[in-house]
Parts: structure tokens; C-alpha cells; sequence
């Protein structure tokens, strides 16, 4: 009994430290337009998500200055893409915040988020 | 950990939720059958209350399992509201993760007939359960490269572990009769236990060295406080498997007394669910990119 619980035991914390570990690299290889921190002009008209394997992005939003939150449009939730592009509102100078869901390739369901600045 | 914890939206909560009572079922119901093939001193009432705690908790498992593809949606779509939006539920139902549910649903259907105690029902559920156990292979880190090597090694670690789970209720059932076939049983189930449990420890060792590369490496990262609280309560797992080793087990062998051992059984299946829950919002929450 005591063997069986202690090998047990062992498999069960390594199954855990599995996940985590592997969870971990799916935050990598990443990268937005605008860059987070970045001061972009007024005259922004798109943003780029872009991945180092095609992902199914489900949900964009903003959070503007003016306390609203907008949806942003893009590819079809339903198509995978490595570069998702897609359409800003009229920007006024403020910061703003930009929040995204989606998929990885092997399923995970991934979500992130960016700030920028829109200069005066 | 705690600010993790604090993060957690609504539907990541719910998930969570979910994903444990997915873990609970779905695990309880295979390792049912599992011990109902194995348990070969069962009695009659015992392998019949057996049958039906496989069942029911197929029948369970079936809604939990079924509730991921919503809660899922709900996740893409950023709110409950996303649990009825049909691009979302689209997305989940199309992923790996509603191959995973299909298959399982499927094996818990085979496992649940069961009840019923035919001729043919127990090959029918032990199908299942291979299902079920292959469902987990659908989803998930199961489905990298190598992908034969970690489904199998998925497979062997998931029939193990439910072995492990399902092997409480038979074992507490059995323990109160204080007579021989009860001692016999738990014989039977330590014996098997040195097989499952081998091959649950090999096959989650070679999972981590495949996919994490550098297990001291791992151990670094940000939640290892989740692993030292599942730690801890693994820890407790032990102390009383040892207590039933060393004095409960061979009480009941002479002096037939099983109130001890039984209570004791009640805690560890306590520690499990702990366990169970642990990992559910481990899994769930151990990176900001990565809720599932």
C-alpha cells in the first residue's frame, strides 16, 4: 500500500508539473501592432495580431479613453491565421486597451491583452 | 497563487468547477469498471452497488463532460453570453477539445451499460473505458509531437489513475463484511495496484521528460505553489496509505474490525477530490495566455 501511494503520488505531481511546464510555452512567440507601450498616431487605422502558428482568434475588444468598449472586427472566428488584422474605431489621443481570446492549433484556448497610447 | 486565484473570472471559475467534477466522474466511473474486471472476490451485493455507482457516475460525468463545449464558448466569446453564441460554440465543438467530448460522452454511454448486467455489457464497457481513456488523448499537450508516443503514454496514465480512484468504493464496501473475501479483496487490489501504479508513475515521467525536457527546470516556474499545495495534500494520501498499511490492514485481518480502515478510506477519498480540485484550477489558471 505504502509503495503504491508513494508512486502514485509521485505520478500525479509530475502529471501536474507537465502541464504547467508545457502550459508556459504557449505565452511565447507573440507579437501585436501596436506594440504594447507603444504611441501610435490618430491616423491608426488597424491593429495585427500576429503568431508564430495559425490561431483562431474569437474575440477582440478595446478599452478607450472615453470608458467605452469596443468590438474589433476581423477574420472569422472560425479561421485559423497567423496574422490577424483587424479594424479600429476613430482614435482619439488617450491610452487604450486592447483584449483578445482565441485558440492555439493543438486547442488551447488562449487569451492576452496589449496597451497603447494614441499621441495628441 | 493567490493573486491567480483573485484574477479569476466568472467563467474560468465555472470551468473550473466543471473540469473537476469532469475529473471526479469520468475517473470514478471508468475505475469502476476497471475494479468490477479486477475485484475478482467482490461479492454479489458489493459488484452490484459497483455497477451502479459506474453508471450513475457515467450519467454524471456525461453532463460535465458536455458542459466544457459551452463553458468553452462562454470563454471565447468573453462572458456567459458566449455559451449560446453559435460562431463560438462552432469554434469549441470543431476544436480538439469537442473531438475529446464526443469521444467520452460515447465511452461513458458504453460504460453505463453497465447497469443493466448483461452478457454482453461488460465488454461493452470495458470499451468504454479505453474510449474514455482515449478521449483525454484528444486534447490538450496529448495531441504534440510525438503524437502516438504521449496518446499512448496518456491512455496508460489516465486507465491508471482511474483504477486508483475507482478502487475506493469496492474496497470501503468490501472492508465492513470483516471476513475473508473482504481481506482477499484487498489483497487483490494492492497486488494490481504495484502493476497500475508502475506504469502510472512511468508513463507520467516520460510524458514530463517529452514534453517539459528539464523536470528540474519546471519546477522553477511560477506554480510551484500549486504543486507544493497539491504537495501537501498528497503528503496526507500518504500518511494514511501508511496507516492502512501498517495498522488498519492487518487489523481487519484479525479481528475483522473494518471501522478504521473505512474512516481512513473516507479521508484519502477526501485528499483526492482536494487533489482533483488543485488540479482543475491548476491547469486552468497557470498562465495568463492559457485558461484551459
Amino acid at each position: 500500500m505504502k509503495l503504491r501511494t508513494i508512486l502514485t503520488s509521485a505520478a500525479l505531481s509530475v502529471g501536474m508539473a507537465l502541464s504547467a511546464g508545457a502550459a508556459l510555452a504557449h505565452g511565447k512567440g507573440m507579437m501585436t501592432m501596436p506594440g504594447n507601450g507603444q504611441t501610435v498616431g490618430a491616423d491608426t487605422k488597424v491593429m495585427h495580431l500576429m503568431f508564430t502558428d495559425p490561431m483562431q482568434i474569437t474575440t477582440v475588444t478595446m478599452a478607450a479613453p472615453d470608458g467605452k468598449t469596443y468590438k474589433i472586427n476581423g477574420p472569422a472566428a472560425n479561421q485559423a491565421v497567423k496574422t490577424w488584422e483587424g479594424k479600429l474605431p476613430k482614435l482619439a489621443p488617450g491610452s487604450y486597451k486592447i483584449d483578445w481570446r482565441g485558440m492555439s492549433p493543438d486547442g488551447h484556448p488562449m487569451n492576452g491583452s496589449f496597451a497603447f497610447k494614441v499621441a495628441n | 497563487m493567490g493573486g491567480v486565484l483573485a484574477a479569476l473570472e466568472p467563467v474560468q471559475i465555472a470551468s473550473i468547477l466543471v473540469k473537476a467534477g469532469m475529473y471526479v466522474s469520468v475517473l470514478l466511473a471508468a475505475g469502476s469498471v476497471i475494479n468490477l474486471w479486477l475485484l475478482t472476490e467482490l461479492d454479489a451485493p458489493a459488484s452490484r452497488r459497483l455497477r451502479r455507482l459506474a453508471a450513475w457516475s457515467a450519467f454524471v460525468g456525461i453532463v460535465f463532460s458536455a458542459l466544457n463545449i459551452p463553458l468553452r464558448a462562454a470563454f471565447f466569446y468573453g462572458g456567459f453570453g458566449g455559451a449560446l453564441d453559435p460562431m463560438m460554440l462552432q469554434v469549441a465543438l470543431f476544436s480538439p477539445l469537442g473531438l475529446s467530448v464526443e469521444a467520452e460522452i460515447l465511452g461513458l454511454l458504453g460504460i453505463a451499460t453497465i447497469a443493466l448486467n448483461r452478457g454482453w455489457t461488460r465488454p461493452v464497457a470495458v470499451l468504454g473505458v479505453i474510449l474514455v481513456a482515449i478521449s483525454f488523448a484528444l486534447r490538450g499537450h496529448a495531441t504534440e509531437d510525438p503524437r502516438l508516443a504521449l496518446a499512448t503514454l496518456f491512455v496508460i496514465h489516465i486507465l491508471a489513475a482511474s483504477f486508483w480512484i475507482g478502487g475506493f468504493y469496492p474496497l470501503y464496501d468490501m472492508a465492513r463484511r470483516g471476513n475473508e473475501a473482504a481481506w482477499r479483496t484487498v489483497e487483490r487490489f494492492g497486488q494490481a495496484a504495484l502493476v497500475m501504479v508502475g506504469l502510472l508513475v512511468v508513463a507520467g515521467v516520460v510524458i514530463l521528460v517529452i514534453l517539459a525536457g528539464d523536470p528540474i527546470a519546471v519546477l522553477t516556474q511560477p506554480w510551484g505553489q500549486f504543486l507544493m499545495l497539491k504537495l501537501a495534500v498528497v503528503a496526507l494520501l500518504l500518511g494514511l496509505a501508511g496507516l492502512n498499511k501498517l495498522r488498519l490492514t492487518p487489523a481487519l485481518a484479525e479481528t475483522g474490525n473494518a471501522g478504521p480502515l473505512r474512516a481512513s478510506i473516507r479521508w484519502e477519498v477526501a485528499a483526492f477530490l482536494v487533489i482533483l480540485l488543485v488540479t482543475a484550477t491548476f491547469t486552468s489558471t497557470v498562465a495568463p495566455e492559457h485558461v484551459g
